[in-house]
């Protein structure tokens, strides 16, 4: 009773919590089927017994954190028969209802066998908002990571979360968090979950639970399948080797998962998948109009820009006793790359490539109570351990491919000893295997200039975050309508980092000092989570504590402890066929490591190429008000309605030192808001066919003190006064205004035929308004009116899959085909930021002509691999002055200049084979 | 099911039957060729000076100023016979502009596929070399040095070599040259030029080190190799003089006279060339038997070094047009 005050009181005073991803909830109601009275004492439990939950004196129970995925209830009494469903579907985050009517045992009649489903919409318990996608929905979709599932969700693009910066999710793969503190603004995980090992992947955006930090907008949950009773598995082969140029891109793809029994009551899912494309990155850029463009008439596949990827997955599920399990998981992901540079386009297969590798081991305890106990409590010590290493450098040797994009061996990288080893003294020198840039004459046009042998850059980019974490999270349940959650998290990081610029000359010749840096993060989190229902009402509230210490020092700093309190409240209710949620909630996450140390930056156009870390940076916050009606319009259509405002601050910012402009540091600087409207119709798959219909609204708005944007704001007032504002505000990097997705599925009847009849299809359009961006003068170094206040064109996209499985024994094989912007839209993704159009504006191609001929307007005689005999227009056997030259240069620079990466995907089709058992 | 798993199959023998397609490839342009085809053939148009031209008889390897190095670094260029276009140009040091002159100069191809050639650094703008070096490397890596000799020499009677020219392989293993002394020398109105003052020829063994001086090459200004494989010479008291130093022999004998100063010396299908220190200097060919001048190749300008063409009666010719010494083919009547 004093527990229950106590959090009762934690409720009103601190409102806090949200309840976990990593499970779900079945509640409902026994009673006897004769008299329709309730049946106290009823045991209800799922599949092998060792959960479940006791029914109180209302015929109520409720059976906390269960996985998610199909589980057979049963429920039993004495003196009644018992009585089964035997495919109840759990999604994390949502409760279902399951009912049953007890029959006495003098009444004879056969148990139930069916299936029940959860209602994602008409579901009081569910305060967030989370949007769910099962694993056999994945499978169905054209999609292949979980990433691009996630990108299907409302309020996602592009990777960022209700317009928030890149990075401020996190990924919690079954109940522990992963999350690149290193740079995830700027990088990716480096570690996939493939889509196959998936039971179900939950986003939620709102209404963020208390039991996970390190994020500001949004956690991507992610529940591993476990091994089945039987064996079981697929292997399956994607490729588009038959198709046309211009369809072909080079993909093969292999996929194989196996599961099933290992030893006794152990269990176990494995899953390899391996990836390759001859061109990693295809753009649907127009061809060039320049005959003598070798891409002129292969314009779909771009050169040394291959990539291959690997995955695999590995889990064990190891019942220790009645109520005791331990899973242990393992995820190895490797990804290779070679980056095509336009600068070395005709370099051959040379240019800079990338490796990024993540690898995640977990154990994780569980310990449930007895389904006879009055007070459940489920208990789960986590371990894991993440490791992510990223290096880009200067390939060794080409790409080297063997078959279709896959190298097997990958790339050997110029410097990366010195790079892994940190050697800022070695790499003072020249880096072996880095070769001096020059221009190559082999290109078209012959003139030296913009294309080269080499990369200018000369980039070695080397860095490695590893991680260990504990956690201890308590589920205590007493009663059916009261919830506590309370749990406690410990993170030990290390952080490596190297880079050098300019890695074929020697620092004494010009080149930018090597720049590493080495130090070990620590975070500690606690929380508490109370839900209390009540009738049709839940309330559920929370507080989080997080402390954070980047331990790192430069010379003018060191790290502190910084802590911060996260409480939150949520109050759902439902009125009829709808429930209605609100909720407010204050969340943080710690800044990207890489802003705490130096760091060398091949940008000068901005920071300057070296940038000053700032070791005491805090803690990046928002502040989040969330609305949600959610209704059954009939019986098949639901409607989800939903606005937020969202008060960004502390966002890490790079704060100018005096009045040099290459003098930068960061600091928790920033601040802004995010409003939206989110609107889903949605409408179930029955009858063969289902529609998703999602709309969001959004503007989001940053607001910067930084004196570069302040001093554009400067105003004159009448009088001459000079107004400096004390606040600027323009539309943050991923503030799209609006967006559309629509997901249809349809099932061909087997009445149209055999091979026809069950053939599946899938359909994903998109629609969404275009990004911002800032326009610059020609030069760069002047910005057109407040940042971000240009548009993007808007982008669509139409996919479709195709599937028919053939059998329905044991083994099946299925056939299907997965098409990508089926109408090969050519979307703009970016633009130049000097003219405003992925291509350069005629003048500025003249002013790139005429800078490289005015470094180098030397005549280009008859015996140089330079000299075109088409340019010598007088025969002298020279290609000189500015009648000759110029035009060369010009037909270079346009050339060089060609928009490549300014455009989207072409069209993607790959054919596949699966064979399941 | 067999009849349905069929289609399955055949869309898999498809699948891993068919290849991808390609992305597109960079090709070299084609050699143009000669620029004409009956010489005189000019070789090279370089607006640059092209010097120093050695030849085998499938690639001519010279000493290039290329257009557009601010730095007035000399390289290596090496221009195969009949194809037009530069194979190779290799330089030491950067092309950005620095506060060194790196010149190759003098090379010389082997047999053996290695090329020897001076090695000067100096000071822009400043007569002489500050470091000298001769250097063997493989003729696929010039500017990596397989052995390396640094001047000054110093002859068995003192005399102290500062500068060697007219590099050339007599035999595996052993580099022949003319050896002399370097000096800058004040004109008038305050100019000043290096001069060279010749001791004679000498061989030195590229494994051992060791300099030997020719006997009876002593004072040759110039040499050039005779068919028997000894050598013709032109010595500084007589220079209109050619000389024929039999192999193993340490008497030169007189074979006839030029009808002018000869400053260049070279053998073009077992005839004695000569280059004549006349306004504007031309070429005159000497008939080794009767020892008299038989004309002289018409050339385009005024001709600096020549070199023979192994196996053929062409030679290739430095010649001054305008401003620049270019590379020209030219061949004997």
């Amino acid at each position: 009773m004093k527990l229950l005050a106590a959090t009762v009181l934690l409720a009103f005073t601190a409102p806090a919590p949200l309840w976990s991803q990593s499970g779900g909830m079945i509640t409902g109601q026994v009673a006897d089927a004769l008299n329709g009275q309730p049946v106290p004492g009823a045991i209800v439990t799922l599949d092998d017994g060792a959960r479940g939950s006791t029914t109180d004196q209302s015929g109520r129970y409720i059976v906390r954190d269960v996985a998610s995925g199909y589980h057979r209830v049963v429920a039993r009494a004495a003196g009644f028969q018992p009585a089964t469903w035997d495919s109840v579907l759990v999604t994390a985050g949502r409760s279902i209802t399951v009912d049953f009517q007890l029959r006495p045992e003098a009444v004879p009649l056969p148990a139930l066998a069916v299936e029940a489903r959860p209602d994602r919409l008409l579901d009081p318990r569910a305060p967030q908002s989370i949007q769910t996608i099962t694993g056999a929905e994945l499978r169905d979709l054209p999609v292949t990571t979980l990433a691009e599932a996630i990108e299907l969700q409302a309020g996602v693009v592009d990777g960022s979360f209700r317009g928030g910066r890149l990075g401020q999710e996190i990924l919690v793969v079954d109940g522990l968090g992963i999350k690149n503190q290193l740079d995830a603004s700027t990088g990716r995980l480096g570690l996939r979950i493939p889509t196959v090992a998936l039971e179900e992947a939950t986003l939620v955006t709102s209404g963020l639970s208390a039991v996970y930090g390190q994020a500001l907008s949004g956690i991507v949950a992610a529940s591993t399948r476990d091994g089945g009773d039987a064996l079981a598995g697929r292997v399956a082969l994607e490729t588009d080797r038959s198709l046309p140029a211009g369809w072909n891109v080079g993909l093969d793809r292999v996929s194989a998962t196996l599961g099933g029994p290992l030893v006794g009551r152990v269990r176990f899912f494995a899953v390899f998948e391996a990836e390759a494309r001859v061109d990693d990155d295809p753009v649907n850029a127009p061809a060039p109009g320049d005959t003598l463009d070798p891409r002129s008439s292969q314009p779909h596949l771009l050169p040394n820009n291959s990539g291959e990827r690997y995955d695999a997955l590995g889990k064990l599920t190891i019942p220790l006793g009645q109520r005791e399990t331990l899973r242990v998981l393992g995820v190895v992901s490797e990804s290779r790359r070679c980056l095509f540079d336009p600068e070395l386009k005709y370099a051959g297969e040379r240019g800079p490539a990338q490796r990024l590798s993540g690898r995640l081991a977990s154990i994780h305890l569980r310990r449930t109570s007895s389904p006879t106990a009055r007070t459940a409590v489920i208990a789960d010590l986590r371990v894991g351990y993440f490791e992510r290493e990223a290096l880009r450098a200067p390939a060794l040797d080409p790409a080297g491919l063997r078959l279709g994009g896959f190298t097997f061996a990958g790339p050997e990288f110029a410097g990366e000893a010195i790079a892994v080893s940190r050697d800022t003294v070695a790499a003072l020198d020249p880096i072996p295997g880095v070769d001096p840039p020059q221009f190559v004459a082999n290109a078209p046009w012959g003139i030296p200039a913009f294309f080269t042998t080499s990369s200018t850059r000369g980039q070695i980019v080397w860095n490695r975050f590893r991680e260990g974490r504990v956690r201890l999270d308590v589920l205590i349940g007493p009663g059916t309508d009261t919830d506590l959650r309370a749990g406690a998290e410990y993170v030990k990081q290390d952080v490596q980092t190297f880079t050098r610029l300019e890695a074929y000359r020697s620092v004494t010749a010009g080149a930018p000092l090597p720049v590493s840096s080495s130090f070990s993060p620590v975070q500690a989190s606690g929380y508490m989570e109370l839900q209390q229902r009540a009738a049709d009402l839940t309330i559920t509230a929370g507080l989080r504590a997080d402390v954070f210490n980047g331990r790192s020092s430069q010379t003018d700093g060191v790290s502190g402890t910084k802590a911060t309190l996260g409480p939150r409240v949520a109050v759902s209710t439902s009125l009829g066929r709808a429930v209605f949620v609100a909720g407010w909630g204050r969340f943080a996450q710690p800044p990207d490591f890489q802003y705490l140390v130096d760091a060398a930056f091949d940008d000068t156009l901005r920071t300057g190429r070296f940038r000053r870390g700032n070791p005491d940076l805090g803690f990046e916050t928002v502040t989040q008000y969330d609305f949600q009606v959610r209704a059954r319009v009939s019986d098949a259509v639901g409607l989800r309605v939903g606005v937020y405002v969202r008060r960004l601050d502390g966002l890490i910012a790079s704060v100018p030192l005096g009045v040099d402009p290459d003098s930068a540091v960061f600091g928790n600087a920033d601040f802004g808001t995010v409003k939206g409207l989110e609107v889903s119709v949605e409408r179930d798959f029955r009858s063969g066919v289902g529609v998703r219909a999602s709309y969001v609204l959004q503007k989001a708005e940053a607001t910067a003190n930084d004196a570069r944007d302040l001093f554009r704001r400067l105003q004159i007032t009448p009088v001459g006064d000079t107004i400096v504002p004390a606040t600027t505000a323009f539309p943050l990097d991923f503030d799209r205004r609006h967006s559309v997705v629509l997901v249809g599925r349809a099932r061909v009847p087997p009445r149209w035929g055999v091979v026809p009849g069950g053939t599946e299809f899938t359909v994903i359009g998109r629609w969404s308004s275009g990004l911002p961006f800032t326009r610059t003068s020609v030069g760069g170094d002047l910005l057109i009116g407040v940042p971000n206040s240009e548009r993007l064109p808007g982008q669509s996209t139409l996919d479709v899959l195709v599937r028919r499985v053939f059998g329905t024994g044991r083994w099946r094989v299925g056939v299907f085909a997965d098409v990508r912007n089926v109408l090969n839209r050519r979307n703009v993704v970016a633009v130049r930021r000097d003219s405003g159009d992925p291509s350069a504006a005629e003048g500025q191609i003249v002013a790139m002509a005429e800078a490289a001929y005015l470094a180098n307007p030397q005549p280009i005689p008859y015996e140089s691999p330079r000299y075109r005999p088409w340019a010598d227009l007088d025969g002298d056997g020279l290609v000189s002055g500015r009648s000759e030259l110029f035009p060369l240069f010009e037909r270079a620079a346009r050339d060089f200049a060609q928009p490549l990466f300014f455009y989207g995907p072409p069209r993607l089709i790959r054919a596949g084979v699966e064979v399941l058992f | 099911m067999a009849l349905r798993l069929a289609p399955t199959l055949a869309i898999l023998i498809i699948l891993v039957g068919c290849d991808h397609t390609s992305p597109y490839a960079v090709d070299d342009p084609e050699p143009l060729g000669p620029f004409s085809d009956t010489p005189p053939i000019r070789l090279t148009f370089n607006p640059g000076d092209d010097r120093y031209p050695t030849a085998s008889s499938d690639v001519v390897v010279f000493s290039r100023l290329e257009a557009g190095r601010s730095d007035f670094d000399r390289c290596l260029a090496f221009l195969p016979i009949g194809v037009g276009t530069l194979s190779q140009v290799s330089c030491v040091g950067s092309a950005a502009s620095d506060s060194l002159v790196d010149t190759m100069v003098e090379p010389a191809l082997s047999s053996d596929g290695r090329v020897a050639y001076v090695r000067d650094q100096g000071r822009p703008f400043r007569l002489g070399a500050t470091t000298r070096r001769l250097v063997v490397a493989p003729v696929d890596a010039p500017s990596i040095p397989a052995a390396e000799f640094a001047l000054p020499f110093w002859l068995p009677d003192g005399r102290r070599v500062s500068a060697v020219q007219q590099l050339s392989w007599p035999r595996a293993g052993v580099l022949r040259f003319v050896v002399g002394d370097e000096s800058i020398v004040s004109g008038g109105g305050g100019s000043a030029d290096t001069l060279f003052a010749a001791y004679g020829v000498a061989d030195l063994s590229v494994q051992s080190g060791e300099l030997l001086e020719i006997v009876g090459a002593d004072g040759a200004i110039t040499y050039a190799a005779a068919p028997d494989s000894g050598m013709w010479l032109i010595r500084a008291g007589a220079p209109r003089v050619l000389l024929h130093l039999p192999r193993d022999s340490v008497q030169a004998r007189v074979v006839g006279a030029f009808s002018a100063d000869v400053s260049i010396l070279a053998s073009v299908d077992g005839e004695p060339l000569g280059v004549l220190q006349v306004a504007p200097p031309n070429v005159e060919r000497l008939d080794p038997t009767t020892g008299i001048p038989v004309g002289t190749v018409p050339a385009p300008g005024r001709v600096g070094r020549i070199h023979g063409v192994p196996g053929s009666r062409r030679f290739v010719a430095e010649i001054m047009v305008g401003n620049a010494a270019d590379l020209w083919l030219l061949e004997l009547p």
